[in-house]
């Protein structure tokens, strides 16, 4: 893509944040309070599926593990209120991602070294070591009891109940979704995301141009683990109450089938993903216990059909439309 | 002035020797053929020199700098380029993208977070440039997988191109490469050698191309250099016609 065509490009781009943000606020109240938990959770498993899709879809490695460091955050939240009586939701984000930052900046210094299935299984055993540490702790962290959120300010407003502070959380979490998107589409079309890239495709080649290949996998993995935390530090006072359900293996499943849903290759395939996977949840849940079945056998049906998931197909009748 | 010097260098896999007791120096703006028939350490020897792996013994002095604990990527800096026997490339990337990456490595822009790859107009200006001396601008919007095997040779070329080497490391540039591509193939990154006034080194097993476009030959069998000299003073020699079989 030459320079005008991608400058044209990036202002539709940042036309249609805008316009997300905008079409998000405008039918809040139209919305009531159920389906805008339903966009809150939606874009808050966004945040997480654009940072996996970082490593996923940009630098070839797939994580299973993603829901530790969601947890990570989640619980950062969770033990600042509950230890420090820390009530403030702009300081227990900013605690949970320098939380988030120090772990992820020490676990990416062997991460970054690995690649393949022993990156997946390394983060999978990350995974399940924080699941089992909020697990088994119960002492500090309640274990399965799961411990309550009660952030009542966002910069120093003050909420008389939940439900009032969820109806102003609601555009908290768009600023928070549309920035780290903003942020992250940047991040893929710069100089770095460009590297990254080329690292999943020839990572011997990259070396031979002069680039020391463990250091940008290193901080792509430290900028997609940050996303997580953030994710898991808004999933929190969302949710209202945490358990270690949203830090097993499952979740980071239920991971990589969004970014697979919605299709790895394209930029929104995990925010689209991430909004068809809340939907497909929320609606088989009430329907059938075995809702996971049916998100199993959809996952083999993308990955044997469809394997640029819905982007892809999106992608493909545009251009069948434009051939017309 | 010799800007390669490798003395007594020997590197072994095992048991095996592959690079045995090799010494000789290049000058700059030199074409060197580096023949020989398989398993004689032609491709370790081109590893060794960039760094891909390190000898048992010996030295390689580059610029007058021992390489004994410089890496590829410290290597690539000091001015040692290299292409690949099966072309190496970012095959999701178009053409242009792979030379651009390779100049925005170059000029230390690759860890940019926030300035927007696609529209760097300085390095996209370059790249155009270089794509232009390889034939290949017309099809800068290309895919690299979507190349032929001859453009994606000089393609991999570029690459190293871009680093603006002084010392090209090519091994087989035409593998793989159709008769009737090879000659342009050659005469492009010949031409851009020349134009460029760098010193090269070339694994061939093409006897037309390492006799038309070498400057010098260097023979090498079982690990060991078994001549160096001119063309002229390869085809007169008879124990290089025994070793090649009669090629």
């Amino acid at each position: 893509m030459n320079a005008p065509q991608f400058r044209r490009r990036r202002v539709t781009i940042y036309m249609l944040m805008l316009l997300t943000a905008i079409i998000l606020t405008v039918i809040h109240d139209f919305l009531g309070p159920y389906w805008s938990y339903i966009v809150m959770y939606g874009l808050t498993v966004g945040i997480i599926g654009l940072g996996f899709n970082l490593l996923l879809g940009y630098n070839g490695l797939l994580s299973f593990g993603h829901a530790g460091l969601f947890g990570i955050g989640m619980y950062t939240v969770g033990l600042s209120i509950r230890y420090f009586n820390i009530d403030s939701l702009e300081l227990l984000i900013l605690l949970a991602i320098v939380v988030g930052f120090l772990i992820a900046s020490i676990l990416g210094y062997i991460a970054s070294r690995l690649i393949l299935v022993y990156f997946a299984l390394f983060m999978l055993a990350f995974g399940q070591i924080i699941f089992t540490l909020v697990y088994k702790l119960y002492n500090i962290t309640l274990g399965s009891d799961g411990l309550p959120i009660t952030v009542t300010k966002i910069f120093n407003i003050s909420f008389s109940s939940r439900a009032e502070f969820l109806y102003y959380y609601y555009y908290f979490v768009i600023i928070v979704f549309i920035l780290c998107t903003l942020f992250m589409w940047i991040l893929v079309n710069s100089h770095f995301g460009k590297t990254i890239q080329a690292i999943k495709f020839d990572d011997i080649r990259v070396t031979y141009i002069g680039i020391p290949v463990h250091k940008y996998r290193y901080i792509a993995f430290l900028i997609s683990a940050l996303y997580a935390t953030i994710a898991g530090a808004i999933y929190a006072p969302l949710a209202g109450h945490i358990t270690p359900d949203n830090v097993s293996f499952v979740f980071s499943g239920e991971i990589v089938y969004l970014t697979l849903l919605g299709g790895m290759n394209s930029f929104s395939g995990p925010i689209v993903g991430a909004f068809v996977y809340t939907l497909i949840k929320v609606y088989l849940s009430t329907i059938t216990e075995y809702w996971q079945f049916v998100m199993g056998a959809t996952l083999i049906v993308i990955v044997l059909l469809f394997p640029n998931g819905i982007m892809g197909l999106v992608g493909l009748a545009s251009s069948k439309f434009r051939k017309r | 002035m010799a800007i390669l010097e490798i003395r007594n260098l020997k590197k072994s896999f095992g048991k095996l020797v592959a690079v045995n007791d090799v010494s000789f120096s290049m000058n700059k703006e030199e074409i060197i053929s580096i023949i020989g028939p398989n398993g004689a350490g032609k491709t370790t020897l081109i590893n060794l020199i960039s760094r891909w792996i390190k000898e048992d013994e010996g030295v390689i002095k580059f610029m007058d700098k021992d390489m004994k604990s410089i890496g590829p990527r410290e290597a690539v800096k000091m001015g040692i380029a290299r292409s690949f026997q099966i072309a190496r490339m970012f095959s999701g990337l178009t053409v242009l993208d792979n030379v651009k990456l390779a100049i925005a490595s170059r000029k230390g822009k690759c860890m940019k977070f926030l300035s927007l790859f696609d529209e760097d107009k300085d390095i996209t200006d370059e790249a155009y440039t270089i794509l232009e001396n390889f034939n290949l601008s017309k099809k800068a919007n290309f895919f690299a997988n979507e190349l032929s095997q001859g453009d994606r040779k000089l393609l991999d070329v570029s690459i190293a191109f871009s680093l603006k080497p002084k010392l090209l490391l090519l091994d087989e540039p035409t593998s793989g490469v159709s008769a009737a591509e090879k000659t342009n193939v050659m005469n492009y990154i010949v031409n851009m050698i020349n134009k460029n006034k760098i010193g090269a080194i070339l694994i061939e097993h093409d006897m037309d191309v390492v006799f038309n476009y070498s400057s010098r030959i260097i023979v090498m069998n079982e690990g060991r250099i078994v001549a160096d000299g001119s063309p002229e003073e390869i085809v007169a020699n008879v124990s290089v016609k025994q070793i090649m079989g009669g090629k």
